[in-house]
């Protein structure tokens, strides 16, 4: 685009000397701050929900330290608060991790869900809770985390070929090995025991029900340590939305960039779906729904895709728990239930030729 | 809010928390660890309907909250509590708390309970956030067997004086059947749980609640092949339903429309064409299909087990089972 | 067009009835194989006396008369319905990878079944198979537009991929049902894996006669599939209206899916794995592929579900559970051969 028409909609931000120098379009920042709005609007009601009856005033004294009753006390600080964080931050994860290997893959369908990242986590837990049922609770995320990690070298190692990892092979074979995978955790449920099938089923339908401070830093700590480093990336992963070859030619080291991308890609991944089980659509669909409200830069994309899987979750729990009182609906159903319509609404309304 | 009504709140709170503060506590241990516990539990909130809260509400119990399931109309139930115990979450006191598998930790948080009692198949997560609200037991139910899960429940309740009048009425009462009976390892039976959707057969050596507590109370034997299950239960090929043949064969109904003894019947035979031919068992009357309670984990189970395993073995002539040459 | 002016990139065109003979008397033997072993070792004898003197008393009869042989005959349907249906898909979409459970196909029959049976308790079996082509149909359309809509349109990629996100959802939805009622959980987790086990023949009733037109007219358009696959451009040149005949492919692929769910549940990756197999021997003319797809399906699915029955006993696998984790494999193995 030619600069004399894009200064007037630029804000230019400028910090260490002018060593970085932002040209942050200006739609896209007030999108990113309706987004940020709408999000603490969404955790605030969900603060404010739930089945045991706190006022809303109850809840903001609580908040700031006052204690009402040691019972609501435990609800706001325990229950509420920690789930809330963690759906937003899953939410956020899940979000950047499908951007990412949407970028990586060149594919705007990649999602961590259909590329056996989840189904690999998936298997490790329904194993270890049907097979070691008394296990401890401490060894399910870690469980999820290896089984993740597992599943994608396996798909990293057999779509390696000696002119390096082909994008489109990487999600085939994901599709092909989520399939195997998925084939042997059903195996699985079907031979073992009803109660411990369902105690296995519960966590696979991914639900935010059993978070606690733990999880919350366990997730923010990864997103602390991994975002960053996709924000260094951002120049280079925007010369891959053009293809390899312009890429290279821009000068952008592909290869590496493309290894760190999906790993990052399946590390965030990763950690989120071994904390809430597998929460499919949202990388699927954060992107596109980030692209649709504003054209940005690569580095505001991010966030405000990381911004609309951190709303969609939070909603999704919220709705979960909320619309069919007193039954609960994990918020992994309800993203998917509202995903992927919402998913093909966003294609339909792209014309095939437009690209970005 | 006003600094009044903030005191009306915290005085409130008080009165509300005192009951728990007054109460005498003593130390008990469980499958996940060793807690502090009231001697007389007054809010009790079971994780699992079948296999917890019915249990002690049938001891006495203050059950005040309890876990239970979602039919197809979206109403909860308690499985097994109309057709066991004639009780259910409208005509008791009894809170839904979520299903067992997606427990609602602010459901529970709402019913201030001094005791909450879970098994095996409940979310450690959950365990753990529920420590915050009171002690929460971990029961093991497979490891301990059926009476002894009672009997657990029972103490850890307070009511183990009810418990141990009904075990003794129940040990009175295996003792007069076996009476009856004469030599009971000279009887074989076979436990079987068929789906109305007939696509598997389960077959149990041991741990299906109260009726294969009571026909191993009786000494009764089981057919080779089930004996030598390493398992507790197998699904069973339709090609090999011989194997399972007995004096007596059991299978179970339960309170569903598609669960009737008619349908349950009807897919055993959709599940193994000539299913009855091929079965001595069958062909004389000795395949027996057992109402859901018999299958359950009560008191109630087991005396309704017993009663009826007497009636069909003590109460009529029987053809005994002949093992082919 | 006639079968004559086809061009020919048959490289084995002159050996292809060959394979006819050798594929019926291992599909043959098979057959055999599959009624004469099982859970339960039977001797030949019993076997052959359940076939010329049955006896309705003798349970050893009943085990191959009642058991065994409607499992294989259902077996044979199924896999050849399903690699047929897998064989005209990958002509029509030019897409190697197509296979009507990973297009989606599969599970929107499977998901209707769901509804249909556990939402609205529908019992009448007469409807199950319409139902069941309803679902697949709607699937198939979904995962259509969603692939066109695609920047860069209905490449093998984004179908596949579309394919992939609509399953995941209906099996979202399925699992939802199962945590909100358990009951159907219990009731149906079996047949949601695909399963061979206490099948009732009396569907094939009502899905045989459809499904019977539905493979012989596959088989008599089989031949301008191989142009269709040559592009449209090619085919329209040869004089081939691809628009109705995409249509009527289609239709055929559609009731072929929703009759092999209805009998067995949602089965994987035969659709996939049989066609390619099979162009291995008979190349590109799908003259050959289609014939060929249906005999090694049926073959393959009699192979799977005999280890299906006798590898565990008492057990029972689910053959569904055995043809992906053979299939899936074999998915990777294509995916490393074609997009070096």
């Amino acid at each position: 685009m030619s600069h004399a028409t894009a200064a007037p909609r630029h804000l230019v931000l400028r910090l260490f000397d002018e060593r970085i120098a932002l040209r942050i379009p200006l739609r896209a920042l007030i999108t990113a701050t309706s987004l940020t709005l709408i999000l603490l609007l969404v955790m605030s009601i969900s603060l404010a929900t739930g089945t045991y009856g706190i006022a809303l005033e109850e809840v903001w004294n609580t908040l700031r330290g006052i204690t009402i009753s040691s019972a609501i006390d435990n609800v706001v600080w325990e229950f509420r608060f920690p789930r809330t964080l963690a759906a937003a931050l899953v939410g956020a994860m899940m979000a950047l991790s499908g951007a990412t290997l949407q970028n990586a893959t060149r594919n705007g369908l990649a999602d961590p869900s259909l590329v056996g990242i989840s189904q690999g986590a998936a298997l490790a837990v329904v194993a270890l809770t049907v097979l070691f049922p008394a296990s401890l609770a401490l060894f399910r995320p870690w469980a999820a985390f290896f089984g993740a990690i597992a599943v994608a070298l396996a798909i990293q190692g057999l779509s390696h070929t000696r002119q390096g990892g082909g994008a489109i092979r990487f999600i085939l074979m994901g599709i092909g090995l989520s399939a195997f995978v998925a084939s042997i955790t059903s195996a699985l449920l079907t031979y073992s025991e009803i109660d411990r099938a369902m105690a296995a089923l519960s966590w696979l339908a991914g639900s935010i029900n059993a978070t606690n401070w733990n999880d919350v830093a366990t997730l923010a700590g990864w997103t602390v340590i991994l975002a960053p480093i996709l924000l260094a990336l951002s120049r280079t992963m925007s010369a891959m939305r053009f293809g390899e070859g312009t890429a290279t030619g821009l000068g952008a080291p592909i290869r590496l960039a493309n290894n760190i991308q999906l790993a990052i890609a399946v590390a965030l991944a990763a950690v989120a779906t071994s904390v809430v089980g597998p929460l499919g659509f949202v990388g699927l669909i954060a992107p596109h729904a980030a692209k649709r409200l504003a054209r940005a830069g690569m580095g505001l994309h991010l966030i405000l895709t990381a911004l609309w899987g951190a709303i969609l979750v939070s909603l999704a729990d919220l709705l979960g728990r909320a619309a069919f009182a007193p039954i609960q609906i994990p918020a992994g159903i309800i993203t998917a239930a509202i995903g992927v319509p919402v998913f093909v609404i966003l294609l339909v309304r792209t014309r095939p030729t437009q690209t970005h | 809010m006003s600094l009044r009504t903030l005191f009306a709140l915290a005085g409130l709170a008080l009165t509300l928390a005192i009951p728990a503060f007054a109460q005498e506590t003593r130390n008990v241990t469980a499958a996940n660890g060793t807690f502090d516990i009231p001697v007389a539990p007054q809010r009790i909130v079971a994780l699992n309907d079948q296999i917890i809260a019915l249990p002690l509400y049938e001891l006495g119990a203050s059950v005040v909250g309890s876990a239970g399931r979602v039919d197809a109309e979206g109403k909860t139930f308690m499985r097994g509590g109309m057709d066991t115990l004639g009780i259910d979450y409208a005509n008791t006191d009894i809170q839904y708390v979520g299903q067992f598998n997606a427990l609602n930790v602010e459901a529970i948080a709402a019913l201030q309970p001094d005791l909450i009692i879970g098994g095996t198949y409940t979310d450690l997560a959950v365990v753990d956030q529920l420590q915050s609200i009171a002690p929460t037991l971990v029961i093991d139910n497979g490891a301990l067997g059926l009476i002894e899960t009672l009997r657990t429940l029972a103490d850890v309740s307070g009511q183990s004086g009810n418990f141990e009048a009904r075990y003794q009425s129940y040990q009175a009462n295996i003792e007069r059947t076996k009476s009856f009976i004469g030599d009971t390892a000279a009887i074989s039976a076979t436990t079987t749980f068929m789906f109305p959707e007939a696509d598997d057969l389960w077959v149990y050596r041991a741990n299906l609640g109260a009726i294969t507590q009571v026909l191993s109370d009786l000494g009764f034997a089981q057919p080779a092949a089930v004996a030598a299950l390493n398992a507790t239960q197998a699904s069973w090929s339709a090609e090999l339903i011989q194997q399972l043949d007995a004096d007596f064969i059991f299978g179970f109904y339960r309170q569903q429309p598609d669960a009737t003894p008619e349908t349950i019947r009807a897919a055993y035979e959709k599940f193994a064409p000539g299913w009855c031919a091929a079965l001595t068992a069958c062909q004389n009357g000795q395949f027996v299909v057992l109402p859901g309670p018999t299958f359950g984990s009560t008191m109630t189970g087991l005396e309704l087990a017993l009663e009826l395993v007497e009636n069909n073995v003590a109460g009529r002539p029987f053809t005994p089972f002949v093992e082919a040459p | 067009m006639t079968v004559a002016a086809a061009p020919s990139p048959v490289r084995h065109s002159a050996r292809s009835w060959s394979g006819v003979p050798v594929l019926l008397a291992i599909l043959a033997g098979l057959f055999l194989l599959h009624i004469a072993v099982g859970a339960k070792a039977l001797p030949l004898g019993t076997v052959v006396d359940a076939f010329f003197a049955f006896d309705s008393k003798d349970f050893d009869h009943v085990i191959v008369f009642n058991l065994r042989l409607p499992r294989a005959v259902i077996a044979v349907v199924v896999g050849a319905t399903l690699a047929l249906a897998g064989a005209l898909m990958q002509g029509v979409t030019r897409n190697p990878l197509a296979d009507p459970a990973l297009l989606g196909l599969t599970s929107g029959a499977a998901f209707a079944v769901v509804i249909a049976t556990s939402v609205y308790g529908l019992a009448t079996m007469a409807l199950l198979p319409w139902i069941a082509m309803a679902g697949s149909l709607g699937a198939a359309a979904i995962v259509y537009i969603i692939a066109r809509l695609v920047p860069g349109g209905a490449t093998p990629l984004s179908m596949t991929l579309a394919g992939a996100s609509v399953s995941a959802f209906l099996g979202a939805v399925i699992s939802a049902i199962h945590l909100l009622n358990q009951e159907t959980f219990e009731n149906l987790r079996v047949w949601l894996t695909g399963s061979l086990a206490g099948r009732d023949v009396t569907m094939l009733y009502y899905v045989g006669p459809p499904m019977l037109v539905a493979l012989l007219a596959g088989i008599l358009l089989a031949p301008r599939v191989t142009v269709l696959a040559m592009g449209d451009d090619v085919a329209q040149g040869l004089g081939v209206r691809t628009g109705p005949l995409k249509a009527q492919l289609l239709a055929v692929v559609v009731v072929l899916t929703a009759g092999a769910v209805a009998l067995a549940g949602p089965l994987g990756f035969i659709g996939l794995v049989i066609p390619h197999v099979v162009r291995l021997y008979v190349g590109s003319d799908y003259r050959w592929i289609v014939p060929y797809a249906a005999l090694a399906g049926a073959a393959y699915l009699l192979g799977v579900d005999i280890i299906a029955r006798v590898a565990i006993p008492p057990r029972e696998i689910s053959t569904g559970i055995i043809t992906a984790m053979i299939g899936a494999p074999l998915f990777v193995h294509l995916v490393r051969r074609r997009t070096r």
